[in-house]
């Protein structure tokens, strides 16, 4: 069951220099139900634009996008088109509104216009999800770049949208809170059945999602699993790309002659296969 | 020895209910010319400590001293302090202010009391030495740059006092793997070409293992590990305690040694561990691969 | 982590969460309580009528267990108008019995009440704004408000936008100053100086200061309205709330002890 399918997707804006740029081209893609997909590319690639048209956010200036056989062309279904698709971002401190936490998760449901009651449980089940029940009460300010993020995704969550859109969420974080993060998104997504997508260049990232979906100029250029993608170090070095230093390892002991399987990723695989 | 801190202790709101000591006794040395790596996590005392370098934060207990002599707080000395200790915070970008971006560059010079020529000088310098071109920026205003660019016109707006000594907090927080090589190459070369003294502040260790003499790694406020990279990464299993990741290749030779290989502990990049696992593979005919 | 310093020290109209039956009280009826209250400070001109609202206030703080520190340093901001009132009456104004009379210097017993009673009134009118604020947190102040500035909707004012503005206000209060004492580190490190020179000098020192913190401000209310947007903020119409406003019989009760309050101060004066 695809969530989310574009068709010939472009999008066209004026720069700062008043010149017309297309963002996006052509981009023909879909998203599987409960998948979980990473998207990378260089800067201006467009995968923050490409991510921001799935909830309406923007909208195509050429091409169709369909969340849930719902067209994002069409005014009155953005309402639910946001409730399905999600969106958490990149300043942690950017998208908390309330003076609480549960306040905030709040916010949400909220705007739905659900009853009292109803919005107390959604706040608590979606606390409860990322790990941040015992901080209800607190203030914003007195917690972590880490705890913050996980108070933005609760407040996305509370709405129970099928489909989790994080763009670039741990850019700003520190190595604890962008493992916290992941473990937040690997978590909604095995255990609640919530798809995914994931705007990144942490390599960490990718790693956890089944299909890795390379942009570059505005477009597609890649689409497969994380292993297939990352033995492509020539590839994605000269897209100017990161590529796990572990895979970067592999290529170059291959290329003096070793006897490695190709798809090697982490650093515990390749011990594995030194050893063994 | 250039910059150094006997038993610096510092304490936030003291004698209140949330009284924090940030730095307990903290003691180290820094000779000139070096680049130094300060490694720890948030909350570790790393930024406390760095803003003592330069008089923004004044010791409980202890001392700093620069060139031997204990730092002062007076108000004139300060200036000139600040002007010898750069100091750039995470997010530079966002201390832009100006109207232009000569104008913002040349700030600092303008407090330090020169003429504006000089300091217009000084800033057209300045923006040549992190790769900007002058002629191009000078007049545009700040906030009309890509982020890339505000933050290496604020690296060039604490160059432009000339200090001897130029301490980074997380220079490369937020950026993408190109802006990360692209302000490290930046800063390496600061250090190579005109021999500024280099204090980087990371809570990466990959980021900074490659290109530091020395490490200091904090924890709690102290000093729990020093020495060259090599050194501090013999301490895997510390470094692990302490929740700070290795860099990938070091993990990959620290797990090769628990699973009873011969491989050196000290490898940091991708090149030497290629070499390494080549070594390994050749010497041990007893070791199946 | 030194971030915290200069806000922690901010403690003037603070929430200090408890459970008492004060803290229990419906917004609504505290603010409408509240303002009665007030009145009758204004209204207060006797011996007894003083006492008599004093009493109440302290029984108040006590009920709410607030602890003592707290009303001082809510205090402390009026100090120098408290202490200006007072050697204001003392030495200039004139009745009743001199008590002290040295050259020019000269007290006199009225002059001595009307300061106390003028200061008494200060400290009474504060404290009770105090005890508003310690006992209601934020969101219940602006739910409370927004409910009761709703009559004046009908008359164009956006009681709903107003509230959604406090809200978010309090939130990044304390983010605000934080990213202050950071920008204010970053400007000090290049050199710049914000505490000598008279004050036209130090109004201008504020720009490297004062820039940067409204362009960050621009930017994150920018991205604010982005997210909140994305969780189908759509204005006030047809939202609920987490916490429903339900007024209770202690409500009305609260109401009616302030309204009898100020009606027994001002038959006092007739």
């Amino acid at each position: 069951m695809e969530i989310i399918r574009t068709r010939g997707l472009g999008f066209r804006y004026q720069n700062r220099d008043g010149q017309d740029t297309w963002a996006l081209r052509d981009v023909s893609m879909s998203v599987g139900s409960g998948s979980f997909v990473a998207l990378i590319g260089p800067n201006g690639s467009g995968k923050s634009t490409l991510a921001k048209q799935f909830n309406a956010l923007l909208l195509p200036s050429e091409g169709e996008v369909v969340i849930d056989d719902l067209k994002t062309s069409v005014e009155s279904n953005r309402w639910r088109i946001r409730q399905t698709v999600g969106m958490v971002f990149q300043n942690p401190d950017n998208q908390i509104v309330a003076p609480t936490v549960e306040e905030d998760v709040a916010f949400g449901p909220e705007n739905l216009g659900l009853p009292s009651g109803e919005i107390r449980a959604r706040v608590d089940e979606a606390l409860s999800l990322v790990g941040m029940t015992s901080f209800r009460r607190h203030a914003p300010y007195l917690l972590s770049g880490g705890q913050k993020q996980r108070v933005a995704i609760a407040g996305v969550v509370a709405m129970r949208p099928k489909c989790l859109i994080l763009d670039e969420p741990t850019a700003m974080l520190d190595p604890r809170g962008r493992r916290e993060v992941l473990e937040t998104m690997i978590r909604l997504n095995q255990e609640e059945g919530i798809t995914v997508i994931c705007v990144t260049h942490f390599m960490e990232e990718c790693l956890a999602a089944a299909r890795v979906l390379v942009m570059d100029g505005g477009r597609i250029v890649l689409d497969d699993s994380p292993r297939r993608i990352f033995q492509l170090v020539e590839e994605l070095r000269a897209r100017g790309l990161g590529v796990p230093a572990v895979a970067e390892l592999v290529g170059e002991l291959r290329a003096a002659g070793v006897a490695l399987p190709p798809e090697i990723l982490t650093v515990d695989e390749l011990v594995g296969v030194l050893c063994s | 020895m250039f910059l150094s801190t006997e038993n610096l202790t510092h304490v936030y709101m003291p004698g209140t209910p949330f009284e924090v000591t940030a730095l307990r006794e903290v003691s180290l040395e820094i000779h000139q010319g070096e680049f130094i790596g300060i490694i720890g996590q948030t909350g570790s005392g790393k930024s406390t400590l760095v803003q003592h370098f330069n008089g923004l934060l004044k010791p409980a207990s202890g001392r700093v001293l620069l060139e031997g002599r204990e730092i002062s707080c007076g108000k004139g000395e300060l200036v000139q302090l600040r002007r010898r200790v750069g100091l750039l915070f995470q997010f530079p970008e966002q201390q832009l202010f100006e109207e232009t971006v000569l104008a913002d560059v040349a700030f600092g010079p303008r407090n330090l009391g020169l003429a504006k020529d000089e300091a217009q000088a000084r800033a057209r310098r300045a923006l040549q030495a992190v790769g900007l071109d002058p002629a191009e920026l000078a007049e545009r205003s700040p906030f009309s740059l890509s982020g890339g660019q505000m933050r290496r016109v604020a690296v060039a707006g604490v160059l432009a006092m000339e200090p001897e000594i130029i301490i980074l907090d997380e220079p490369v927080a937020g950026l993408d793997p190109g802006g990360k090589q692209e302000i490290m190459a930046l800063i390496v070369s600061l250090h190579r070409e005109q021999g500024l003294t280099v204090i980087l502040v990371s809570h990466s260790m990959e980021d900074v293992a490659r290109f530091a003499d020395r490490l200091f790694v904090l924890a709690g406020g102290e000093v729990r590990l020093s020495g060259t990279p090599a050194q501090v990464f013999r301490s895997a299993e510390c470094l692990e305690e302490l929740g700070l990741a290795l860099p990938q290749m070091t993990l990959l030779m620290h797990r090769l040694r628990q699973a009873g290989k011969e491989v050196p502990p000290d490898v940091f990049t991708v090149e030497k561990a290629k070499e390494a696992i080549l070594e390994m593979l050749r010497g041990g005919r007893h070791e199946c691969v | 982590m030194g971030g915290m310093s200069v806000f922690r020290s901010i403690t003037i109209g603070q929430y200090l969460p408890g459970d008492t039956l004060v803290h229990r009280l419906d917004p609504r009826a505290k603010f409408i309580a509240m303002a009665l209250l007030i009145s009758a400070v204004f209204a207060v001109n006797s011996f007894w009528g003083y006492l008599v609202l004093a009493t109440v206030v302290l029984s108040l703080f006590l009920a709410a267990k607030i602890p003592l520190p707290y009303v001082f340093r809510g205090l402390r901001p009026v100090m120098y108008i408290l202490t200006f009132t007072l050697l204001v009456h003392f030495l200039l104004t004139r009745g009743g019995v001199v008590l002290i009379h040295l050259g020019p210097l000269r007290v006199e017993s009225y002059g001595v009440y009307f300061g106390l009673f003028m200061a008494l009134r200060i400290i009474l009118l504060v404290v009770t704004a105090l005890l508003l604020t310690l006992t209601t947190s934020p969101i219940a102040l602006t739910d409370g408000l927004e409910y009761l500035m709703k009559p004046l909707a009908r008359l164009g004012v956006p009681a709903h936008e107003i509230a959604m503005m406090m809200t978010i206000s309090l939130r990044f209060i304390p983010t605000l100053l934080e990213e202050s004492e950071k920008i204010m580190k970053a400007q000090m490190a290049r050199g710049a100086d914000f505490e000598s020179g008279n004050i036209f000098r130090r109004a201008r020192s504020l720009l490297p200061l004062l820039v940067p913190l409204f362009v960050s401000a621009f930017r994150r209310a920018d991205e604010l309205a982005i997210a909140m947007e994305a969780r189908c903020y759509r204005g006030g119409e047809g939202r609920t709330r987490l916490h429903e406003l339900v007024a209770k019989p202690h409500d009305f009760a609260s109401i009616a002890a302030a309204a009898l309050l100020l009606g027994a101060i001002v038959w006092g004066q007739i």
